[in-house]
């Protein structure tokens, strides 16, 4: 063996000389990028998303994506303003498409309008551009966007004397319901499972509802807040009127703790993001039903969610973050997102395909959020749009908790809006 | 007249406005592509496809057979990822892409464990390795290979062919410290009679102090593991009687039954029971005795020809991680021969599931001693 030693030394050399010499040539005419992407998923969707960036780094020497999560919408949000002081930003950032006015205000982000090509533009549902265009110009790519459904527990149908397969179509419906859900089971004068929680979470709960009956969020030249119209007002008395005259919904619960509640079988039925469906349907020992967001007089639901941003500036960059971006919302991976996470498909293509509609013949749940897009609007884009929520959300609670006058509260908070909006005029 | 034109125009009219219906919903099935199967033969993945080439289908039927050809293949458990891309062109011409991603089919680790009870300690360490998908159609190949206190080989394969299920077991052991060597050969067939039932034999050819020739016809329903998460209740059962000959005149016979029954409680938490019993009447070879099953306690020193075992399993996913899933256990044994010793040991498991095992375990038990077990259980 010691004979043949320096010959087997000399062979490994010369090959791993020959190997490296033909690497380094490749990288040369390659010129590999790594860009960093921050998202907001968390959870089984941070696991699909991380399956699926771990597969197009598999596919894709030249192009490697580092996925760093940065904590929910919110979290992102101060992040990427510190960052933008820093100059400390991705490469690529998941952004709630409410917070984009924030950074397109200051000219922190630029339109990626020209990177994108005439076959995404038409395959991809108007609905979701609208979300993230301002005059005319794309500031990120359409990724995670959801509606708002209702969710309802089948078994807490049955047991109630209610058609499973029957959920209300109007809130009349679901006030009729609930008062036959809402039950105290062991007669101890505390209600164990109430018919149904409307968690109106700001803007997002509140929106939806109002456009339902005829009324907008804020005027189109966003200048004047309009909640607190007769529209308004005529929601958000229906809403305490569930809680305090039918008594069919909990007054002071917030969304986080409804959603704890219907998980639990305490809660009937609720509406939710769709996003939660996965979540709902692997998790839940009962049932899941999902039906439509029930409706006033004209069906609207909001659309949220949260786009893609380049926050790249050199062109060399950008294209590589297209080059991802493209593959990541194409039309296989946007079914795939959809069927693991229950966000929508975004594409038209992947809405006509046999692979989605044999999908939702066996998860009917699944197609409900899709059937919701036809009638879903985004939010009244405005920066001040999470102060807004803020004021909102409080005036609210006010509504809610302590039982003050819709008409006086909104017109207070509709007060506070208005000075901000004129700040920004 | 008038009325007889009128009519006739309308028939007419009705009729070529269905036809134009009918062939707008026909769509002919022009190609069916298999892509992404490196190792899965393609001739494999075709016989669960239940769509034919050449043949029209309503649109409606397409739907349909997608998903019973989804779930064939889903079965398999070989797939990541099962996609179905069409691509219908303007006179309804079809070409069906089927796109896979194949999972990682080579699974290996220890297997074993180490107990300590009496101020003794008994080590029993196995390395095994698999192919789960052997020659591209899901046969099994597994060898085990004790590396302390036994020496020799454990080999397992399993295919199937149509509705007939091929098994054989080789097994050679020979004990470094006491005991006798024995050679164990147990080739079997099963015919599935229904999705989730088996009717099988199995030979069992032991050679251990005297040869035996075992015959036992057994019966299997149900699922061990669940292939999708909206499956909230789920069981396995077989059911085995068995008759042997010793080549020394005498005879064995007994019975081996077990019941093992999951149930998803909420956000994946999994309780699951299995029990066991098994008798055994006659001249019983020494590798084939009854063993306790309690972890926590040296399997080899309780023995019987009764037994009943009990087992209880939560299975809790950490909420952050949920390929980690914690397994705080009961199990408790009633064993012995005329008198029957009730054992009991409890204690919490680790389960990985990573791309190489499906999971890996590693458990402290506490029963008669203390036991690290590597051991799978199901």
């Amino acid at each position: 063996m010691k004979k043949y030693g320096p010959v087997i030394l000399t062979v490994i050399l010369l090959v791993s000389w020959g190997f490296s010499r033909h690497n380094a040539e490749g990288g040369i005419k390659r010129r590999s990028v790594e860009l960093t992407f921050w998202h907001s998923m968390s959870i089984y969707q941070g696991d699909t998303l991380e399956q699926l960036v771990e597969e197009y780094n598999n596919n894709n020497e030249d192009i490697q994506v580092r996925l760093i999560f940065q904590g929910l919408y919110d979290d992102m949000k101060i992040k990427l303003i510190n960052a933008v002081k820093t100059g400390d930003l991705p490469d690529v950032s998941q952004v709630a498409i409410e917070y984009l006015d924030v950074f397109i205000d200051d000219n922190r982000i630029e339109p990626i309008t020209d990177y994108i090509s005439e076959d995404d533009k038409n395959d991809i549902l108007s609905q979701f551009w609208n979300g993230v265009t301002r005059q005319r110009e794309i500031y990120a790519f359409p990724f995670n966007h959801s509606v708002q459904v209702l969710y309802y527990n089948k078994d807490a149908f049955e047991k109630a004397g209610l058609d499973p397969d029957k959920p209300p179509k109007t809130w009349e419906d679901v006030i009729k319901y609930g008062k036959k859900l809402t039950k105290d089971f062991d007669g101890d004068g505390t209600i164990d499972q109430w018919g149904i929680l409307v968690s109106l979470e700001g803007v997002f709960g509140f929106t939806p509802l109002i456009r339902q009956v005829g009324g907008e969020f804020l005027n189109d030249d966003r200048t004047k807040a309009l909640f607190n119209s007769e529209e308004g007002v005529r929601v958000m008395e229906l809403v305490q009127k569930m809680a305090y005259e039918y008594k069919i919904m909990p007054s002071n619960w917030t969304l986080f703790e409804g959603t704890s509640a219907f998980l639990q079988g305490k809660i009937a039925m609720g509406p939710i993001t769709c996003a939660g469906i996965k979540f709902a349907e692997d998790n839940l020992p009962w049932e899941l039903g999902i039906a439509p967001l029930p409706y006033i007089e004209n069906k609207s639901v909001l659309l949220g969610g949260a786009g893609l941003v380049i926050f790249s500036k050199s062109s060399h960059r950008r294209k590589a973050a297209m080059n991802f971006i493209s593959w990541l919302t194409n039309k296989e991976n946007s079914i795939r997102w959809h069927e693991k996470t229950g966000y929508l498909p975004i594409r038209k293509s992947a809405m006509e395909s046999f692979e989605l509609q044999s999908f939702h013949r066996l998860n009917p749940n699944y197609k409900v959020p899709v059937d919701q897009l036809s009638y879903s609007r985004p939010p009244d884009f405005t920066p001040y749009l999470p102060q807004i929520d803020q004021i909102v959300r409080y005036a609210i609670e006010d509504i809610m908790i302590n039982r003050k006058d819709p008409q006086k509260t909104l017109n207070i908070a509709a007060e506070k809006v208005n000075n901000l909006l004129k700040e920004e005029e | 007249m008038k009325r007889k034109i009128l009519l006739f125009t309308y028939v007419l009219t009705v009729f070529a406005i269905s036809s134009i219906i009918a062939d707008e919903e026909n769509i002919f099935l022009k190609k069916l592509i298999i892509e992404g199967n490196s190792v899965t033969r393609e001739s494999y993945v075709r016989s669960f496809i239940t769509l034919k080439e050449g043949k029209i289908y309503k649109l409606d039927t397409i739907i349909d057979e997608i998903n019973v050809s989804r779930e064939n293949l889903e079965r398999t458990n070989l797939f990541s990822s099962i996609f179905f891309d069409d691509e219908l062109d303007e006179e309804n011409n079809l070409t069906l892409t089927i796109r896979l991603k194949e999972k990682n089919y080579l699974l290996f680790g220890p297997d074993g464990y180490i107990t300590y009870q009496n101020n003794d300690i008994h080590i029993n360490s196995i390395i095994y390795i698999s192919h789960v998908n052997f020659l591209g159609r899901a046969a099994i190949l597994s060898a085990r290979i004790p590396v302390y206190e036994n020496l020799g080989f454990i080999i397992h394969y399993q295919d199937m062919m149509s509705k007939v299920r091929y098994t054989v077991d080789f097994e050679y052991i020979y004990p470094l410290n006491e005991g006798n060597s024995w050679l164990l050969f147990t080739p079997g067939a099963a015919y599935r009679a229904k999705e989730n039932l088996f009717i099988g034999v199995n030979f069992k050819l032991n050679r251990n102090v005297t040869t035996s020739a075992v015959f036992s016809p057994y019966l299997e329903a149900g699922i061990k593991k669940r292939h999708s998460y909206k499956v909230k209740k789920w069981y396995f059962t077989s059911f085995s009687p068995y008759y042997g000959y010793n080549f020394d005149g005498s005879s064995l016979y007994g019975l081996e039954s077990n019941l093992n029954h999951n149930w998803d409680l909420l956000f994946k938490i999994v309780y699951a029971v299995m029990v066991e019993v098994n008798i055994q009447g006659g001249e019983v070879p020494d590798n084939l005795i009854l063993k306790s099953k309690v972890r926590g306690t040296h399997f080899d020193i309780y023995r019987g020809n009764k037994q009943v075992s009990i087992s209880n399993e939560l299975h809790i996913p950490l909420p952050w991680n949920t390929d980690i899933v914690i397994v705080p256990f009961l199990d408790s044994d009633l064993i012995g021969y005329d008198s029957l010793q009730f054992l009991m040991g409890g204690g919490i498991g680790l389960h990985w599931f990573s791309r190489y095992q499906d999971p890996l375990i590693v458990e402290v038990a506490f029963g008669k001693g203390v036991m690290l077990n590597f051991q799978k259980r199901f």
